[in-house]
């Protein structure tokens, strides 16, 4: 009998190593963490080509962490286990039905301003001569740009639905905007486009060169942009 | 716990097993080692100047299986529709003395080559249009979907040499500045774009 319990400890000694180790090999393993997602090739669509003529003139990169939370209903073995660790007196709460569940993300994000000149009149650049008066519109917001690329989700508690996400998103490109033009955007995008133009009319071979800004304050500019969200 | 009996010797091939797993156990670990990106560092207010000139709006089907390793059962299956909005058009900056000539009424311009301006997935055009889950699966989290979508992100990027962006840019732009310059008052107006006169005669 004790010949019988040497042979079985023995055995263990070797065996419980290999299967230890064969678990620490799959958990350490980098081939673990990657996705087993299979994503299939799919068509490219065009569906519209538009002519624009939009002159870039700033951009303002931003990064931000946004985070958010629910209450969402406990399952029912988090329910017994929340009622098994609160102390008598506390149980039975309304709070102990529901958990707080956060998502995290972190926003990484470009603004891009300009001028839209697709708007502009035949009015707005008068020429004599050697002489031209250009009369710029308002500047816009012509592009916030939160690709999924520049996003990522940092916690994730629970379930959120790709709207929810989605809605995060639109929240961090509107907050971008807003620090955008408190930094001055329109006012860099202003003196840069003034400098590219006045680049070009000199070399044009005009010699009196007067740029306008419209009467739109930057204000009424920013209606102009469908902003996220 | 070893038979009281047994001879010490016979103990050390199993040292010797046990020191060589512990060995393979460490370099195993030591595999897990990553590089530490190198700090990018990014003016947060820049200066452009780029004239876009085509914009293109695309659209794509995100098709994603997730095939199950051994220690899960069942599959998950989704369908994520995306849009995206690619702008293309010239650098400016890169307009100098010798891409303008001028003579009496006449002006031939050197237009650089067009080049990608910004490419926008905008999150309002994301849609998870179909999910398949097995019984024993959760549903795809927000940071699978995301995966999903910068593979999508990064095909569309791909994929905007073969779409002509570029050169409809190209020809928009000659045809702006074109239109331009004959409000200038100019009468002859030629535009190349990197060393290719474009036909822009008819296309207004």
């Amino acid at each position: 009998m004790t010949k019988y319990w040497a042979k079985l400890i023995k055995l263990a000694i070797w065996l419980i190593p290999v299967i230890a180790l064969g678990i620490l090999i799959l958990f350490l393993s980098p081939r673990r963490n990657k996705q087993s997602l299979r994503i299939d090739q799919t068509a490219i669509i065009i569906q519209e080509i538009n002519r624009v003529a939009q002159l870039f003139t700033a951009r303002y990169y931003d990064e931000l962490v946004l985070d958010t939370f629910k209450l969402q209903p406990r399952g029912n073995i988090q329910r017994f286990w929340s009622n098994f660790s609160s102390p008598a007196p506390f149980s039975g709460r309304v709070q102990d039905d529901f958990q707080r569940v956060d998502l995290v993300v972190i926003a990484r994000g470009t603004v891009m301003a300009g001028y839209d000149f697709g708007l502009m009149e035949p009015a707005d650049m008068i020429i004599e001569g050697k002489s031209i008066v250009f009369t710029l519109p308002p500047p816009q917001i012509l592009e916030v740009i939160i690709n999924p690329s520049d996003y990522e989700v940092f916690i994730e508690e629970g379930r959120w639905s790709l709207e929810e996400s989605v809605a995060l998103k639109q929240k961090a490109g509107r907050l971008m905007v807003e620090r955008a033009v408190e930094r001055g955007i329109f006012t860099r995008s202003e003196s840069t486009a003034r400098a590219i133009l006045t680049r070009l009319f000199l070399s044009l071979g005009f010699d009196q060169i007067e740029i306008r800004t419209s009467p739109d304050d930057v204000s009424e500019s920013l209606r102009h942009v469908p902003l996220p969200g | 716990m070893i038979h009281p009996k047994a001879n010490p010797c016979t103990l050390l091939p199993l040292l010797h097993y046990w020191l060589i797993l512990v060995a393979v156990g460490f370099l195993a670990s030591c595999n897990r080692s990553e590089k530490t990106p190198e700090p990018i560092t990014i003016m947060q207010l820049q200066e452009m100047s780029e004239m876009a000139t085509a914009e293109f709006v695309v659209s794509k089907i995100v098709k994603a299986t997730d095939v199950p390793p051994w220690y899960k059962v069942g599959e998950r299956k989704t369908l994520i529709s995306v849009k995206a909005r690619i702008k293309a058009g010239i650098d400016l900056r890169q307009l100098n003395d010798q891409s303008l000539h001028i003579s009496g009424n006449s002006v031939v311009l050197h237009l650089p080559p067009a080049q990608l301006i910004s490419l926008n997935i905008e999150p309002e055009s994301i849609r998870q249009e179909y999910e398949w889950r097995g019984f024993f699966r959760s549903p795809f989290s927000n940071q699978e979907r995301n995966l999903l979508l910068q593979q999508a992100e990064q095909d569309i990027r791909s994929g905007v040499a073969q779409m002509g962006i570029l050169e409809t840019a190209s020809l928009h732009a000659a045809l702006f500045f074109e239109s331009w310059f004959r409000l200038m008052g100019f009468e002859h107006v030629e535009v190349t774009v990197a060393n290719k006169t474009l036909e822009t005669t008819g296309l207004n």
